[in-house]
């Protein structure tokens, strides 16, 4: 008796499932706690911050009477000068 | 869930592209976002052009004081969300990595690439101490010939490669013509005309085998927080 003898299985051409992911989900909404991890990171990071500072700074040269008379704005209404630039910039624009 | 970060911190690595790669291949089956943070913005700037898959969303980063905010939120909006980062080594990439479920870390088989892609592993260990979990991580060789390989590529690849602490990919990504094309046509390397551009095959396979490795890893890492045998 061969091979031929024997009846073949008849084994279907098996299609494969497609992979649809669908274990793979969004994370669960968890809130807060970014801000801690960012602390954490800060604490062992050896990667530095390449951004620009938020501050900036500005040299003012002009009259000396001029000068004084902003120095001494801030200095009745206890505002840093950058403060009291903004609310003289709103009063200019209107907004104030 | 998963959040994959791409990190190295040299330029010219193949973040980007392994990246959008991928991305695009996850977008055919799953809705995903891709967070564009290289401050030169080449992801944003392909998303502009026609063929965006419709699954794809692109977030632009705006600073490093918001990249958490963005992970996050995207992380809870789709099932999977990838970074591109810059080739820097910067605090905002020591962020990205520590919302990661998977660092991939793209390099080119040369010195230069490979010394910078151990600063970025040192960085996750040290990720891994601030967020107390493993980050689980794995170098993808990119731009790599399909053919011959020089003596430099080999001797650069083996040493990850038998290293037992580093995971490598199986695959890598080739140099191929679909992989630039893509960043000058727009779309994915799927919507590529195959009589503009050459070998498109072999690239459709090269993106397939990456992404169905990604998905093993995952599923792997799946398995093993849940004590599970890995498929």
């Amino acid at each position: 008796m061969t091979d031929q003898d024997r009846q073949a299985l008849s084994i279907p051409d098996f299609e494969e499932p497609s992979d649809a992911l669908d274990d793979f989900a969004p994370r669960p909404k968890e809130g807060q706690g970014t801000k801690v991890e960012a602390k954490a990171i800060d604490a062992v990071s050896s990667f530095p911050s390449r951004e620009a500072p938020p501050d900036g700074q500005l040299n003012l040269k002009g009259p000396r009477p001029i000068l004084e008379r902003f120095k001494a704005m801030c200095k009745a209404d206890r505002r840093a000068y950058y403060d009291m630039l903004e609310i003289l910039m709103d009063a200019y624009e209107g907004k104030r | 869930m998963p959040v994959i970060a791409f990190a190295n911190s040299k330029g010219g690595s193949g973040k980007t592209t392994s990246a959008l790669l991928l991305a695009c291949a996850l977008a055919d089956t799953k809705p995903t976002t891709i967070i564009d943070a290289d401050p030169r913005h080449p992801i944003s700037t392909w998303a502009q052009m026609p063929g965006k898959p419709d699954r794809l969303d692109v977030v632009t980063n705006q600073s490093e004081k918001t990249i958490l905010d963005e992970i996050e939120a995207a992380a809870t909006k789709d099932p999977f969300v990838i970074i591109d980062l810059e080739g820097t080594a910067s605090r905002l990439m020591s962020y990205a990595i520590s919302q990661a479920d998977l660092v991939i870390i793209p390099l080119k088989e040369q010195q230069q690439d490979a010394l910078a892609a151990l600063d970025v592993i040192q960085e996750i260990h040290r990720d891994m101490k601030a967020t107390r979990r493993q980050i689980p991580y794995a170098v993808l060789f990119t731009q790599s010939r399909a053919a011959v390989k020089s003596r430099t590529a080999r001797h650069i690849a083996a040493q990850f490669k038998e290293n037992p602490k580093i995971d490598t990919f199986d695959v890598e990504i080739h140099e191929r013509d679909a992989f630039a094309a893509i960043f000058s046509i727009g779309g994915s390397v799927s919507q590529l005309d195959p009589k503009k551009v050459n070998g498109l095959n072999k690239a459709h396979e090269n993106v397939e085998g990456f992404r169905n490795e990604v998905i093993h890893k995952l599923r792997a890492l799946t398995s093993k927080n849940e004590g599970r045998a890995v498929a």
